[in-house]
């Protein structure tokens, strides 16, 4: 028993507190920044015709959809200014997309990443129910690099000084990699709840609801179909590579392939970019393997 | 300490000063600086250097080990954190009594975090969402009986995704008779395209008739769920005489599109 706690806490150890360099989490805080940059550039776009003083949902509506007045519905908790001055919400845009500008550059280190999630939250919390599909994930990512933003340079050059290692580089990749295995975990589960994502009618409807980049003909319906159990298939495969250390290289070309069916079916590029991010502190993608390491492992063994 | 400059030189003049060269690289580009170092070796038998421009560190350093009740403390967060967030995408499945009472034990940190249900995995598509494409159009004072569109989640555009997030609430209100919720939209959506129309127009529009409908595209005609006309009151306010009574007409999934 003693010996089973043993292990399971050097696993724990093992897993959540072993030093890890800052270099492995700027990837993931640029592309990070860079999705939260067009995210911000369409709100600046289109926010004030949605939320704004006179928008689709102005304030009142807001505010009976949060379910102010009710009991339970925790509608004291959304600290959002917008319901107060809705016409502050060109000013948070403005300020969320310089911040996600700095955070892809690596600018402001701990700053850039806290403001950028604390405009993109004023702006869910002032409309919940507007919250799209790349939202969640991308929030709480900006969340857990408020904790420790990494390699603050936006350079795959090689020769510039290593950072040292450090445990909450870690925590943060641990986070986001947690965070996404359940995102996966519950998608799937609430995939499986339907029926037709059983009977393959799901990638039909979606095609003919002209959603994707795919679009097919009455005698393709079996690509469709295909492309049903695929999506399904192919998340259960990505939660099982993502516990196992060994499946590395089928892990990142699964993904790759749910990736490319999001795109196919649903054409929602900011959702593909957003798990394509989160991915990436589990299959880090190096840009130039060579420059990607220190001058000490590029150098040849003698 | 994590840098992001790279040392390139270091020159020493006869009047003893010295000149380091640095270079920083943000992205693509490269920015050379030289500082300006006065030795000073008469007045201390050990030299040092006074830097003109000293350079600050770009993070504090953060000890590689932590003890063990801080591993225990973190362990613990990481915990009731994933706890929290695991609970709060479980209610997309059935919700129970205690774990209602658990969320909303919860609220104060769920919501204000932004880890709430509004953040749980949307499906792609179900059921009711195939059958649940929506129209909202108008007339406005002036029209000849010609209805306007201004919201339709059939139309593929960018912002597809959030309209329809918009427009299926007045579908939820409609089922549930929740004639109080369809007023609240149903006069947002009003307000706003009279907003509009001030805003850009010379002339006033006031509507006189909203509806949301079904588009039926294999007929070529719509099944109107929802219409009501404006009645107006003397202060400005407004409120909606429902002339089709709001109900829930679409089925789960049309025949056709069931067949293999």
């Amino acid at each position: 028993m003693i010996a089973a706690w043993t292990e399971t806490a050097k696993w724990w150890n093992a897993i959540w507190f072993t030093p890890k360099p800052p270099e492995s989490l700027w990837k993931v805080r640029v592309a990070c920044g860079l999705i939260a940059t067009s995210h911000f550039l369409a709100l600046l776009l289109f926010g004030s015709e949605w939320i704004g003083p006179n928008g689709w949902l102005n304030v009142e509506a807001g505010r009976f959809l949060i379910g102010e007045g009710v009991d339970g519905t925790g509608s004291v908790y959304r600290w959002s200014i917008l319901y107060g001055f809705p016409q502050a919400l060109s000013t948070v845009v403005g300020v969320g997309l310089f911040a996600s500008i700095a955070t892809a550059a690596g600018l402001g280190a701990r700053v850039s990443p806290l403001l950028t999630w604390f405009c993109m939250s004023t702006v869910h919390h002032r409309a919940p129910l507007l919250t799209t599909i790349h939202e969640p994930i991308l929030v709480a990512m900006l969340a857990y690099l408020t904790i420790d933003p990494g390699r603050l340079t936006w350079t795959i050059r090689p020769g510039l000084a290593s950072g040292q290692s450090r445990i909450s580089v870690n925590i943060v990749l641990q986070l986001i990699r947690c965070h996404l295995w359940i995102w996966i975990a519950f998608s799937l589960s609430s995939m499986l709840a339907i029926p037709i994502w059983w009977n393959g009618e799901a990638g039909w409807l979606l095609i003919q609801e002209k959603r994707g980049w795919l679009h097919l003909t009455e005698g393709w319906q079996w690509l469709a179909q295909l492309l049903t159990h695929g999506v399904i298939a192919t998340q259960a495969a990505l939660l099982f590579c993502m516990i196992q250390p060994t499946c590395n290289w089928m892990g990142r070309w699964i993904l790759y392939l749910f990736l490319f069916s999001v795109l196919l079916l649903l054409g929602d590029w900011m959702y593909a970019s957003v798990l394509f991010a989160a991915s990436l502190a589990v299959w880090p993608v190096h840009l130039s393997h060579r420059n990607s390491l220190p001058k000490s492992q590029n150098a040849p063994n003698k | 300490m994590q840098t992001s400059y790279s040392y390139a030189g270091l020159h020493q003049n006869l009047n003893n000063r010295v000149a380091i060269s640095i270079e920083i690289q943000l992205g693509f580009f490269v920015f050379r600086h030289s500082l300006q170092l006065h030795c000073f070796e008469e007045s201390n038998p050990t030299s040092y250097f006074l830097v003109s421009k000293p350079i600050r560190p770009q993070q504090i350093a953060i000890p590689t080990q932590i003890g063990i009740r801080s591993r225990w403390i973190v362990s613990c967060l990481v915990l009731i954190h994933f706890g929290a967030i695991g609970l709060s995408y479980a209610t997309n499945w059935r919700r129970s009594a205690i774990q209602d009472r658990v969320l909303v034990w919860l609220q104060p940190y769920l919501i204000s975090a932004n880890w709430y249900q509004e953040m749980l995995p949307i499906e792609w598509i179900s059921d009711e969402n195939a059958s649940r494409s929506l129209q909202v159009s108008y007339q406005a004072n002036d029209a000849n009986g010609e209805w306007s569109s201004v919201l339709d989640t059939s139309q593929n555009t960018f912002l597809r995704a959030r309209t329809e997030r918009l427009l299926y609430p007045l579908v939820d209100f409609a089922a549930s008779e929740d004639t109080q919720g369809l007023t609240n939209i149903l006069k947002s959506f009003v307000l706003h395209l009279e907003s509009q129309s001030t805003r850009s127009a010379t002339k006033i529009m006031r509507i006189r008739l909203v509806r949301y409908a079904k588009p039926n595209e294999e007929e070529g005609a719509e099944s109107v769920l929802y219409q009501a006309s404006l009645a107006r009151f003397p202060n400005g306010e407004f409120g909606f005489v429902p002339k089709i009574e709001s109900h829930r007409s679409v089925h789960s999934l049309d025949a056709a599109r069931r067949a293999p």
